[in-house]
C-alpha cells in the first residue's frame, strides 16, 4: 500500500515552475531517498507533502487522506533549516513539539527513552542554547520523531553532522523503519542514499528524472562504466576511441566507454601496465552528475 | 482548537518567564504604592525651604513694603503650626546697580549658582492709572514653583492698589469699604441633583471631584494603553524569532498558518488579561484606599474588557503581519513605527475629548476603529458619557475592521512566514493580501 501519492502535481512561484507535473507513490515501510541538485524542487515537494505549500494543480494524498492537512499529525517533518527555541529547556521543547502532533500519553516516557538512546539524558533540563551544534541537531531530529508518526519526512537530515553523530542518526532512522515507519529523506550525499534507501527519486528542474530501486536505476544506465588503474594513470586514457567523461580519482580512473572493451584493454596494455580493469554499472553519483551536469552553453549570458 | 490553545499557552509561558513580565508585574504594586506614597508625602511633607529673592524696584517705593510684607508672612509662618497652607519663608533683598542689564546678569548668575532663588523687576509705571502699566517681571530657573510668584502677585497687588487709592485721594474709610466689596465671586462646580428612588428624597448634588471627573477616566485609558503596548509588540518578537530561527517551518509541519496565528493571538489575549487583572486590581485597590471604590462601575469595566479584547486582536494581528513580512529586527522596527503611531495617536488626541467629551470631534475620533478602544473607554468614563448608540456603533465598526485586519494579517502571515532573505515591502504585502 502506498502511504503517499502525488498525482500530476505542479507548483510555481511567480514565473518559476518549481515542480512540474510530478507523480510519485511512496510504499509503506520503505526508506525513500529524494535526490536532486539545489533548486531542483526537492524542498517544495516536501513542503507540499507537509501541506505547508498547496499545489497549484494536481493532488496530494497522504495515508489515503485526500485532504493532506488532516494527516498532519501522522507525518513528522524535519526541515532543511533547523529551528529550536533557544530559551526553552530540552524536555519542555520535546514535549511541546510532541503535543503539537497530538502525541499520546506515553510522550514523557518516550522522551526519556530517546534522550537516553542519544546519550542526552544529562541535558534534558538544560536550555537549548547551551547545546553544541551536534546535540541540537539530534534534539531537532528527536522533536520530529517523538510523537511516533507513521511517515517521517527529513530534509537533509545528515548535513553538517560529524561521522559519529551521523552514524547515531543513521541507526535511529533504520530503527524507526524497522518499527514500521515510512521514511522519506532528501540528501546530497549519494553514498548515504545508496547505502540506506530502498527506493530513490530524483527531481531535476522540477521534473521527475529517476524513480525506482537502485538496481532498476542502474540497470537503466547499462554497463557502460569502466574502472581502470594503470601505471601511467589518466594520461594513458587520452585520445582512445570510445572513451568519454574520464574522472580521475588519482589511483583510479572512472570512465564511460562505448565499444569493444577487449580492444580497449588491448590498446591500454600497449601503452602502459594495467593493474585493474573492471566493467561495472554507473554509480548513483555518476548518474546524478550525468543528469544534472550543466549543458556546455548553460549559464553563459547570451 | 487544542493546538491553538497549546500555542497560546506556549506564548503565554514564554512571556511569563521573560524579564518584561517581571517588570510588568512590578509595575502593578507600583501603581498602588506610588499613589499611597504621593498622597502621604503630599500630606506630611511641608516644603519649608527658604527662598531668597531680589527686588529691582524702578519705582523706588514698592521694595520696602514688599520686604515688610515678606517679614510679616515669615513671622506668621513661625507662629503657626499649619505650615501646609503657607510653605517656606520668603527672604527678599533690594538689588541696586547703575546698569540694569548688568544687574540682571549679576542676579541671574546668583540664581544659577543657587545663591538666590529668583528676582523680580518692578516697572517704573506700575502705579500709573491712565494706561495699563507694564508687567512685573519674575526671573527664575524653576518656573514650575508657583508659590513665590503667586504670593508676589497678591502682595504687590494689595500694595499698588493702596497707593492708587491714595493718589486718587480716596479716604481710608472708603478704601476699607471697597476692599469689602471687592471680594471675588466663587464658583463651585457641582454634579446634578438626583432623586433617591428608595427614600423618594431629592438628594443634594455632589461637588465635582477632580479624581472622579478626570483622573479615573484618564487612568483607565492609560492602563489600557499600557496593556496594549506591553502585550501586542511581544507577538511581533515571537513571530520574528520563530521566523529567524527557522522554527516556523517546524510549526507549520504540525499546524496550519491560521491556527498558528490564532494561537498566538489567544496567547497575547491571556497576557493582556493577566496584566489587566494585575493593573486594574491594583488601580481599583488604590481607588478603594483613597475612597473612590465606586468610581469605576461594573458596566464601565465590561466596556473596558470588550474594547481591550478588540485592541489586542487589532494591533496583535498587525504586529503578526509585520513579524511575518520582515526578516530581521531592524526592518521590523522600521515597519512597526506606523502601527505604533496608531497605538499612540489616541493618547495625543485625548485632551480634545476632555475639553468637549460629546462634541463632534470627540465623537468622530472615538468612532475611528484604531482609536476606539482608548477613546471610547475614556468617553464612557467621563461624565455624562456618550449616548448608548455610540459605543455600540463603535463596537460594530471596530469588530468589522478587526475581522478585516485579522483576515489580511492571516494572508500576509501565510506567505511571509516562509520567506527568507529580504523583508517584504508594503506593496508586496498588499499583493499577498489580494492574491488568491
Amino acid at each position: 500500500m502506498d502511504v503517499i501519492q502525488l498525482r500530476k502535481v505542479s507548483k510555481s512561484f511567480g514565473t518559476l515552475r518549481a515542480v512540474d507535473d510530478l507523480s510519485l507513490a511512496v510504499p509503506r515501510g520503505c526508506i525513500y531517498g529524494f535526490i536532486g541538485p539545489n533548486g531542483s524542487g526537492k524542498t517544495t515537494t516536501l513542503r507540499m507533502l507537509m501541506s505547508i505549500l498547496r499545489p497549484d494543480t494536481g493532488e496530494v494524498e497522504i495515508l489515503g487522506e485526500r485532504n493532506p492537512p488532516a494527516a498532519k499529525d501522522s507525518v513528522g517533518y524535519l526541515p532543511e533549516e533547523r529551528g529550536l527555541y533557544k530559551k526553552m529547556n530540552v524536555r519542555r521543547l520535546l514535549r511541546y513539539y510532541g503535543k503539537l502532533k497530538n502525541a499520546g500519553p506515553q510522550l514523557d516516557a518516550r522522551i526519556d527513552e530517546w534522550l537516553d538512546r542519544m546519550a542526552l539524558t544529562d541535558w534534558a533540563d538544560k536550555m537549548v542554547e547551551t547545546l553544541s551544534k551536534g546535540m541540537a541537531q539530534k534534539i531537532q531530529f528527536l522533536s520530529t520523531i517523538i510523537a511516533e508518526p507513521e511517515i517521517i519526512v527529513l530534509d537533509e537530515p545528515f548535513s553538517g553532522l560529524d561521522p559519529v553523530n551521523l552514524e547515531v542518526l543513521r541507526e535511529a532512522v533504520l530503527t524507526l523503519r524497522k518499527n514500521g515507519a515510512t521514511i522519506i529523506f532528501s540528501t546530497h550525499d549519494m553514498a548515504v542514499a545508496e547505502r540506506m534507501c530502498d527506493r530513490i527519486f530524483m527531481i531535476y528542474k522540477g521534473r521527475k528524472v529517476l524513480d525506482g530501486t537502485q538496481d532498476e536505476i542502474q540497470a537503466e544506465y547499462g554497463q557502460d562504466t569502466l574502472r581502470v588503474r594503470t601505471t601511467a594513470g589518466a594520461e594513458a586514457l587520452k585520445s582512445l576511441d570510445g572513451v568519454d567523461d574520464v574522472r580521475d580519482h588519482g589511483q583510479l580512473q572512472e570512465l564511460r566507454f562505448t565499444g569493444d572493451t577487449q580492444k580497449l584493454l588491448h590498446d591500454l596494455l600497449a601503452r602502459t601496465e594495467v593493474h585493474h580493469f573492471e566493467q561495472t554499472r554507473p554509480s548513483l553519483h555518476d548518474i546524478f552528475v550525468r543528469i544534472a551536469k550543466p549543458e556546455p552553453d548553460e549559464g553563459k549570458t547570451p | 482548537m487544542n493546538k491553538m490553545l497549546l500555542i497560546a499557552s506556549n506564548e503565554f509561558s514564554a512571556f511569563v518567564r521573560s524579564k518584561a513580565f517581571i517588570i510588568s508585574v512590578l509595575f502593578a504594586p507600583a501603581i498602588m504604592g506610588i499613589s499611597v506614597i504621593i498622597q502621604k508625602a503630599a500630606h506630611d511633607h511641608v516644603d519649608t525651604t527658604e527662598r531668597k529673592f531680589a527686588i529691582i524696584d524702578a519705582t523706588g517705593q514698592l521694595a520696602d513694603p514688599l520686604i515688610k510684607a515678606a517679614a510679616e508672612r515669615n513671622d506668621a509662618l513661625a507662629a503657626t503650626a499649619d505650615h501646609e497652607a503657607l510653605g517656606g519663608p520668603f527672604t527678599p533683598e533690594l538689588a541696586e546697580g547703575n546698569s540694569l542689564p548688568e544687574l540682571r546678569l549679576e542676579l541671574s548668575e546668583r540664581v544659577r549658582s543657587s545663591n538666590l532663588f529668583a528676582f523680580i523687576e518692578i516697572p517704573a509705571n506700575i502705579l500709573q492709572t491712565n494706561a495699563p502699566p507694564d508687567a512685573v517681571r519674575y526671573f527664575s530657573d524653576e518656573p514650575t514653583y508657583r508659590d513665590l510668584p503667586r504670593w508676589l502677585k497678591q502682595a504687590l497687588t494689595a500694595e499698588v492698589r493702596d497707593r492708587r487709592f491714595a493718589s486718587a485721594r480716596i479716604p481710608q474709610a472708603a478704601r476699607q469699604i471697597f476692599r469689602q466689596l471687592d471680594i471675588p465671586v466663587n464658583i463651585e462646580a457641582m454634579g446634578l441633583v438626583e432623586l433617591n428612588s428608595e427614600s423618594g428624597q431629592i438628594e443634594d448634588a455632589r461637588k465635582v471631584d477632580k479624581v472622579r471627573a478626570f483622573i479615573v477616566p484618564i487612568a483607565l485609558m492609560i492602563l489600557m494603553y499600557i496593556i496594549v503596548l506591553t502585550s501586542t509588540p511581544n507577538i511581533l518578537n515571537s513571530v520574528l524569532e520563530e521566523k529567524m530561527s527557522r522554527i516556523s517551518e517546524v510549526l507549520l509541519g504540525s499546524v496550519s498558518p491560521t491556527h498558528l496565528m490564532l494561537g498566538k493571538l489567544i496567547g497575547c489575549l491571556w497576557i493582556a488579561g493577566v496584566l489587566a487583572l494585575l493593573y486594574l486590581g491594583s488601580a481599583l485597590g488604590a481607588a478603594h484606599y483613597h475612597g473612590y471604590g465606586d468610581a469605576v462601575p461594573p458596566a464601565l469595566l465590561a466596556w473596558f474588557a470588550i474594547y481591550l479584547l478588540l485592541a489586542i486582536f487589532f494591533f496583535g494581528s498587525l504586529f503578526i503581519a509585520i513579524g511575518a513580512a520582515c526578516t530581521d529586527i531592524k526592518s521590523a522596527q522600521a515597519a512597526m513605527m506606523p502601527v505604533m503611531m496608531l497605538v499612540i495617536m489616541p493618547l495625543m488626541a485625548f485632551p480634545i475629548i476632555l475639553k468637549n467629551p460629546n462634541g463632534n470631534v470627540a465623537v468622530a475620533l472615538s468612532l475611528f476603529p484604531p482609536a476606539t478602544p482608548l477613546l471610547m473607554t475614556l468617553r464612557l468614563a467621563l461624565q455624562p458619557g456618550p449616548p448608548l448608540w455610540q459605543p455600540i456603533l463603535a463596537l460594530v465598526l471596530t469588530c468589522g475592521t478587526t475581522l478585516g485586519i485579522v483576515w489580511a494579517a492571516g494572508k500576509v502571515f501565510r506567505t511571509g512566514i516562509l520567506m527568507q532573505g529580504k523583508s517584504a515591502s508594503l506593496r508586496e504585502m498588499v499583493r499577498w493580501v489580494f492574491t488568491k
